[in-house]
């Protein structure tokens, strides 16, 4: 694709996505129509319908943005990393250890210290697992494959899955709260925590975005990517930095989302070919618009009732997972 | 035996008959007093406790903490299948073992293997509470006791009944029940709260909604603008007017700016035991202060406004 297409392709999908923030304020339990919310917005005095507009679901949409951002540029970066395409934003042991974080938290009743509390614990218990993943695969052989960190991803995830399993089956009263806080969603946030976790993710996958070249010299493989020059120990554990905050962060906000982080990318590779540089942007922006409107079916598809939007994108992202498995399987039969 | 051949064969029938007879009304009378009982529920725990058959209680769950007595009995595990220590419980020598079936039945299975009498003592609606206690006064004989207790309960249930039953609907106050904050979870009618607040006088803002506890959005909460907001006094952590009035959008409801918020002892409204009265006239009261001018039952509070 020319630079010209390209341009053309990310000023249409932020079109696209301005266009799906603005009919996601429309999109809700509450029924508001598009004349009362132009009078809401210019008006000052309080009300219930300007509250629902401008705490509940101004918030929530920008949140999804960010989130599915957040999920989709970390899951280009360890896809590009792993050169895997199965790899996500969990893969290297992000998400057991933010419930580990969040067990903790609950089990020391830390939520007493303040709001923040259990999602900074999360935070530090993913930031946690990656880096003692990155530490055992880096040791094992002497330098850190891609393959290595792999397996010890696996590995420490298993290790600290059981760890909560065995915390959680030991105080089973409080299962039903790390439950419901991993399952999480974005229904219940507030401005406040966009303002600390949004610069973290703005931060997180600017980092990934500078460094999206070195992550194309990687995904030649070590060799070439040495032969060409490139530090590549000193490069990948940049690019993993980066793409754990964006992970932690986006996980403190949200909670577990699956789904997104996978497909994302695929899509964007699709789009955009295979250099790193386009291929993150692009998929930020879909990463952004599957959850914006995973979101919105999550908060009308049963109203009042709220459906928990890791499911609505696991149920969106399991077919298109699917599709592409077939659409490779024929690929290899051409051969 | 030769000598009462012939016609002395009905005879040793009758002698037979009456053998097992005798015997099975001797067993009846044993398992019709039971001396060492474990209860796996809390609201069976509080109820035996209600029918003066606390003492005779040798193991109860983790969460039986009403009335203070149950936290010194020894404790089997938790109330569900995978945390029911099945050792412990043998080890206690039961006669009766109570269980309330849900979530129990691998344990219930394995009891009876071993020979233990369990019975199951279905409680979990409002209703349920007057056939559990009338069930567990002929297991523990404790009919009088069982008679009376729920009689009481029932002229305290009528009082608040008779109250409010002529009141019109826009005379009952739209309740909303959190149930849980992250995700916001609340109670359908068909939940104890559920029924509570109906009986209490009140209109759950929720009561349509066709699951049990089902997750909702904040703006359907904002939207059904309720004027009293019920909570228990847990979530994951510490429940007051102030950490409810912090959640995102509420904070304009009418019931938080008029400090209409009632924190109070989750047990209460989850256990359907003998306390559902109390947790009646509580939300009766608190609904309606004129109508049914009780003071406030030990065990709960009322949230200060913000």
């Amino acid at each position: 694709m020319k630079g010209r297409g390209f341009a053309v392709l990310v000023a249409a999908l932020a079109a696209a996505l301005l266009l799906a923030a603005t009919g996601s304020l429309m999109v809700g339990s509450a029924a508001i129509p598009i004349r009362r919310m132009l009078e809401l917005l210019t008006a000052t005095g309080p009300s219930l319908e300007r509250t629902i507009l401008l705490e509940l679901r101004l918030p929530r949409i920008v949140l999804a943005l960010l989130v599915g951002a957040a999920l989709a540029g970390a899951g280009t970066a360890y896809q590009g990393l792993f050169l895997n395409p199965l790899a996500d934003p969990f893969v290297i042991g992000a998400s057991s250890g933010a419930a580990l974080g969040a067990t903790m938290a609950i089990l020391l009743r830390a939520s007493a210290w303040g709001p923040a509390a259990l999602p900074l614990a999360a935070f530090c218990g993913s930031l946690a697992a990656v880096g003692l993943v990155y530490l055992l695969g880096s040791a094992a052989g002497g330098r850190s494959s891609p393959l290595t960190l792999l397996l010890a991803g696996a590995a420490v995830s298993t290790i600290v899955g059981s760890l909560v399993s065995l915390l959680m089956i030991l105080h089973d009263q409080s299962l039903s709260v790390l439950f419901n806080w991993l399952l999480g969603g974005l229904a219940t946030t507030t401005w406040r925590e966009i303002a600390w976790g949004g610069p973290m993710i703005a931060a997180g996958v600017l980092s990934i975005w500078l460094l999206a070249r070195p992550l194309d010299a990687l995904g030649l493989g070590d060799e070439t990517a040495q032969s060409l020059g490139l530090p590549v120990a000193r490069f990948r554990l940049a690019i993993v930095l980066a793409a754990s905050l964006t992970t932690a962060a986006a996980v403190a906000l949200a909670g577990i989302i699956g789904f997104v982080g996978l497909v994302a990318p695929h899509a964007a590779r699709l789009l955009v070919g295979g250099r790193n540089a386009r291929v993150l942007p692009v998929s930020c922006l879909l990463g952004g618009l599957l959850l914006l409107l995973a979101d919105d079916a999550a908060r009308s598809l049963a109203r009042p009732q709220e459906i928990p939007v890791s499911i609505v994108t696991s149920l969106v992202g399991g077919p298109f997972f699917l599709f592409l498995l077939r659409r490779g399987s024929r690929a290899r039969e051409a051969r | 035996m030769k000598r009462i051949s012939g016609g002395g064969r009905p005879a040793l029938l009758l002698l037979a008959v009456l053998l097992v007879m005798v015997l099975a009304t001797g067993r009846a009378d044993a398992a019709a007093v039971p001396k060492r009982v474990i209860s796996l529920a809390p609201s069976l725990t509080e109820m035996v406790f209600a029918l003066g058959a606390g003492d005779r209680l040798v193991g109860v769950t983790t969460y039986c903490n009403y009335p203070p007595a149950a936290k010194r009995v020894a404790k089997v595990g938790g109330l569900a299948d995978g945390s029911l220590d099945l050792e412990r419980v043998m080890a206690l020598k039961p006669d009766l073992v109570l269980a309330i079936g849900d979530g129990q039945r691998r344990s219930i299975d394995a009891f009876r293997r071993l020979g233990l009498r369990v019975e199951i003592v279905h409680s979990e609606t409002f209703d349920d509470v007057f056939t559990a206690l009338t069930q567990l006064g002929s297991l523990l004989g404790r009919e009088a006791a069982a008679k009376g207790l729920t009689a009481e309960l029932s002229r305290r249930v009528e009082r608040v009944h008779r109250a409010v039953a002529a009141l019109p609907p826009a005379a009952r106050p739209r309740v909303f029940y959190e149930v849980w904050d992250r995700p916001l979870m609340t109670a359908n009618r068909d939940t104890l709260i559920g029924r509570l607040i109906d009986l209490a006088g009140g209109v759950n803002v929720f009561a349509d909604i066709a699951s049990h506890y089902p997750q909702v959005s904040p703006e359907a909460v904002v939207e059904r603008r309720p004027e009293l907001i019920v909570a228990p006094d847990h979530h994951a952590s510490v429940v007051d007017a102030r950490t409810l009035a912090r959640q995102p959008g509420l904070a304009s409801l009418p019931a938080i700016r008029n400090g209409r918020i009632l924190v109070l002892d989750g047990d209460l409204v989850s256990r359907p035991g003998p306390r559902v009265a109390d947790a009646l006239e509580l939300l009766a009261h608190t609904l309606h202060p004129d109508l049914i001018p009780v003071p406030l039952v030990a065990g709960t509070r009322k949230a200060p406004a913000p």
